[in-house]
């Protein structure tokens, strides 16, 4: 995996945990991101448009055009079934790698 | 291209409006505008690199879908090729029921639903009176002229009122004759008499000029006419110029003030021009009696037509006190017009709509049937697919596409099918049945039978995506050879079965009831002998033939001068020619009765002496009229054998008096001279009425029937009977030229019709069945080739195997005939004003349509059985 992939994969997998609470626009999806990283993580905020249409065509989100608290129009995403399956593996298997990674590294 | 620049559109709003949030936060952190912005642009990154990114993700997307519905197509066409024996059962199924209940509800809709070309024709009412006494209660529809004036004049409800002639006779569409000269040759034209107001009822305007006026109605302003469309391309090759022209009609200059617009009709298409009436008014405002004109009036805004029925009693009943003479008990009914109109043929009409329902259910279940066993041999398929990444949703999107591809196929098929049945059914249908040449096929109509075919093709076409992602692989691998005749899905597919027979049942008996009452139509006697008898209608100006002398001349001479032909046995002139119906009718009082006992309707019919011979009907007692009764000799009539039964039981009948007016009033008695045998003077299916024969030469009318016996087939002699009649006068043309055998079979011409509509529904609905019984039968054969290899490898002989299956198939037909023959019997009795001498339960009707079902499904049983039992079964075995 090159180290855009491995991002790439990291960043949806991010996104769909941010979803996994209901549905979020775009920009809230950001806010969202560095709240809970406390702005440890800075993310291209445009690079999350592309990752978000392509979860899209692959079927994991689904987006509605809706309005927000402060009346403006944005588009919504949701996880889907699958969605949220894919939530999971991933999830595991990011844990797995994690603890794999970190004993490698623990060794001496 | 359009998608792309929508999608575009859209991705920018949502990148636009992630910035435009951000800098609104940036702003309340306390940031300027500019600032904030500079901050949110930074922060998002490339605007147009990551836009022009989401467009190409969207893109590829599109075009993955895109040609996966490419695919699917393909796919879909390949399949549907494969097993084209399916496909073109399920093809021809679809067409059938799209077809045909298009066509058919089409002409439905033309005769029964489409609006009549007036102004608010829900507006427009039609008027009759009612006399309970003499039993008029609707079906005489004709009023008297002066309670017409009174009506107009005393109503608060209408508009306008407005009165027309109009016939009252059977098949007699009661417009007069307007004979044109003054061109090279004499043209009899039809017309139809009004008073002023007639178009102003109607609301329609003219095309070009003008429509009457109300004060054209009495004569003296009575000189003008309106020429239909028709007329004007005819005779005047549209000539905008005609307006101002005047008409020779009648011997009288008649001034064109307008012609109708090609659209315009009424009651009937046959009127070429509207003139007025000529009324006098006092001698009109006189006329309570003789009942011969029809009413139509506009109600006014706001005014129902309960309201207006309310205050038309009334009026009737002040009238009735103003008038005890003429009034007496006389009441009137009014309706909307469209509804009078096409009332008799409106219980036939909701049959058929039965008749469409019952087909579209049974091609419906045939279809979903043949997609259910379909299904049920796609299994494997669809379990491989799906093993091999296929997801639900992608097998039931490619089911999805072979569906619309089926239903696409049947649904042009049907088009086609029910435009070329709409044609033939136009074309070979009786005159009469009203409005039936505007049925065009409805769009409605076709969008809903396609609608309702293709949805079942799309149900019952996506089962076995259903199915598929419920089965495991290997359960569907091991199961596909035995699946079959038994489990879930066939439960339904046998359910569907009986279903269908059941209801071709029910439809295959309505026809049969319908065939049988014909069949008894035709063989009624209609009391005379109708082959080798011409007939044709004679009808004489006023204006040439004004006096009684000339009119019995002119029949003299034209009867002496036929029977003089070679070929010609007899000839004769009567008014009421039968089946059509009577010439008039009256009051009347016999002499020596109290007088209470008038007031009974009598038909009458004048008629030459050797009318009775040439129509072969047999005098029972007394004389026939004689060249002896005269104008100036004793009256004289020959009474029915009805009418001799029903008022002179113990007496006989000859030398008794008649007069035809209430008791009181003084008028001429006519002497019983003869009782002749009845003949169905008033239709086939009509009980012969009360009637009396009168002397020609002592009851003369200017338009009277020729009937001419003939010792051959009677179309030989047209030409030379023609000729006769120009010989004595040559600028009048006979016209109605018909055989008696044509006039009887036209005057059953509707309830033909109706017969016939029916078997083709009934004949569908057969084809179908039988169809829906082969199909469900063969793919049943088809999944147990194995089960029956085995048997017969174990030693069962064939014919045995053949019971076997053909007992199961049967059992399933036995239930559909128990199921559809107690429906039938419910069902049917809808029937019964629609049946002529024949029980809506007639057992031999029920008992042979039965076994002819029973017949047919043994048969669509018995081939793929036949085919299944010639299975080698080391052969069948071995497919496993």
């Amino acid at each position: 995996m090159t180290k855009n992939e491995l991002l790439q994969g990291t960043l949806d997998m991010l996104i769909l945990k941010a979803l996994s609470r209901g549905p979020l626009h775009g920009y809230a999806i950001a806010r969202w991101f560095e709240r809970a990283t406390d702005d440890a993580l800075r993310v291209e905020e445009g690079s999350l448009y592309p990752a978000l249409y392509r979860m899209e065509a692959r079927g994991w989100i689904a987006s509605k055009w809706g309005v927000t608290d402060r009346k403006r129009n944005a588009k919504f995403y949701e996880l889907t079934k699958i969605g949220r399956q894919q939530l999971e593996a991933e999830t595991s298997s990011w844990a797995h790698l994690s603890s794999v990674i970190s004993r490698v590294m623990q060794m001496a | 291209m359009i998608r792309r620049r929508a999608e575009k559109r859209e991705i920018d709003k949502e990148l636009r409006s992630h910035l435009e949030m951000r800098i609104q936060d940036n702003i309340d952190e306390g940031m300027t505008p500019l600032e904030a912005r500079n901050e949110a642009y930074q922060r998002f990154g490339n605007l147009i690199q990551i836009q022009q990114t989401c467009a190409a993700i969207k893109d590829l997307k599109s075009e993955a879908i895109m040609g996966a519905f490419l695919h699917d197509l393909r796919y879909g066409f390949r399949i549907l090729y494969k097993k084209i024996g399916f496909t073109i059962v399920a093809v021809v199924t679809l067409a059938l029921g799209i077809g045909i209940n298009s066509s058919i509800f089409s002409i439905v809709n033309a005769v029964l639903l489409r609006p009549l070309p007036y102004k608010e024709p829900n507006r427009i009412v039609e008027f009759w009176e009612t006399n309970p006494i003499k039993g008029w209660n609707g079906d005489t529809i004709s009023c008297a002229p002066a309670n017409f004036l009174d009506w107009k004049e005393q109503n608060h409800s209408f508009e306008e009122m407005a009165a027309y002639l109009g016939g009252s006779q059977r098949g007699n569409n009661g417009l007069s004759d307007f004979y044109l000269t003054g061109g090279d040759r004499p043209e009899r034209l039809q017309g139809m008499q009004v008073t002023g107001e007639f178009f102003s009822v109607l609301g329609v305007p003219a095309e070009l000029g003008r429509t009457l006026r109300p004060e054209e109605t009495w004569k003296g302003n009575d000189l003008v006419v309106v020429l239909s469309h028709g007329l004007w391309e005819r005779h005047f090759g549209s000539d905008p110029s005609v307006i101002g022209k005047t008409l020779q009609l009648n011997g009288s200059s008649y001034q064109i003030v307008g012609v109708m617009p090609s659209s315009f009709y009424f009651a009937g298409k046959d009127a070429e021009l509207w003139a007025p009436m000529g009324w006098e008014r006092d001698k009109v405002a006189q006329q309570r009696r003789p009942h011969y004109v029809r009413v139509i009036a506009r109600l006014k805004p706001g005014v129902t037509v309960a309201q207006a029925r309310a205050e038309m009693t009334g009026i009737a009943s002040r009238l009735e006190q103003q008038y005890p003479v003429t009034n007496k008990m006389m009441g009137v009914g009014l309706e909307v017009l469209q509804n009078w109109e096409v009332a008799d043929t409106r219980l036939s009409l909701f049959v058929f709509l039965g008749a469409v329902a019952f087909v579209l259910l049974i091609a419906c279940a045939n279809v979903a049937n043949l997609l259910l066993a379909r299904s049920a041999t796609r299994t494997k398929e669809f379990a491989l697919r799906a093993a091999l990444g296929a997801g639900r949703e992608r097998i039931a999107r490619q089911l999805l596409t072979e569906s619309f591809l089926l239903s696409a196929l049947g649904g042009v098929a049907g088009l086609i099918l029910a435009s070329i049945c709409n044609r033939l059914v136009i074309a070979f249908s009786p005159g009469g049945i009203p409005r039936l040449d505007e049925a065009r096929l409805d769009f409605r109509v076709i969008a809903f039978t396609i609608g309702v075919s293709c949805l079942t093709a799309i149900v019952f076409g996506l089962v076995p995506a259903i199915t598929a992602s419920k089965t495991d692989l290997n359960d569907a691998l091991k199961d596909a050879g035995q699946k079959g005749s038994t489990g879930k899905g066939s439960r339904l597919r046998n359910a569907l079965v009986v279903a269908e027979i059941a209801l071709s049942l029910v439809l295959v008996i309505g026809a049969g009831l319908m065939i049988k009452s014909f069949m008894r139509l035709q063989q009624v006697n209609p009391g005379f002998d109708t082959s080798n008898v011409l007939t044709m209608v004679t009808s004489l100006p006023s204006e040439k033939y004004a006096k009684d002398a000339q009119i019995i001349s002119f029949y003299d001479q034209v009867l002496a001068r036929i029977k003089t032909l070679p070929g010609v046995q007899s000839a004769a002139a009567v008014m009421g020619l039968p089946p059509l119906g009577s010439a008039y009718t009256s009051d009347f009082t016999i002499e020596g009765r109290p007088p209470e006992e008038y007031g009974k309707e009598v038909r009458h019919n004048p008629i030459t002496p050797d009318y009775f011979q040439t129509m072969k009907i047999p005098m029972i007692a007394g004389r026939n009229f004689t060249d002896a009764d005269t104008a100036t000799s004793l009256p004289v009539v020959i009474v029915t054998q009805a009418l001799a039964h029903r008022y002179f039981p113990n007496q006989d009948p000859i030398g008794q008096h008649m007069k035809f007016t209430k008791p009181e009033v003084d008028s001429t008695w006519y002497t019983i001279v003869g009782i002749v045998s009845d003949v169905k003077q008033e239709g086939v299916a009509t009980e012969s009425r009360p009637q009396v024969y009168e002397a020609f030469a002592q009851n003369d009318n200017s338009g009277m029937y020729l009937a001419i016996r003939t010792t051959g087939d009677p179309h030989n002699l047209v030409s030379a009977v023609l000729g006769e009649i120009r010989a004595v006068d040559k600028d009048l043309p006979p016209y109605d030229i018909k055989t008696m055998e044509e006039v009887m079979s036209l005057s059953v011409g509707k309830e033909r019709f109706s017969m016939l509509l029916l078997a083709i529904f009934a004949g569908t609905a057969l084809v179908l069945a039988s169809v829906g019984i082969y199909g469900v039968m063969s793919y049943t054969m088809s999944q147990r080739t194995v089960e029956i290899g085995i048997r017969m490898a174990l030693g069962a002989q064939r014919k045995n195997v053949l019971a076997m299956i053909l007992g199961q198939g049967m059992l399933l037909v036995a239930i559909g005939l128990a199921i559809g023959g107690v429906t039938a019997f419910v069902a049917t009795s809808a029937m019964k004003t629609l049946l002529f001498n024949v029980s809506t339960t007639d057992p031999i009707v029920f008992l042979l349509i039965s076994l002819l079902l029973t017949l047919v499904a043994m048969l669509a049983c018995f081939m793929p059985a036949r085919r299944a039992t010639k299975i080698d079964p080391i052969q069948a075995l071995r497919f496993e």
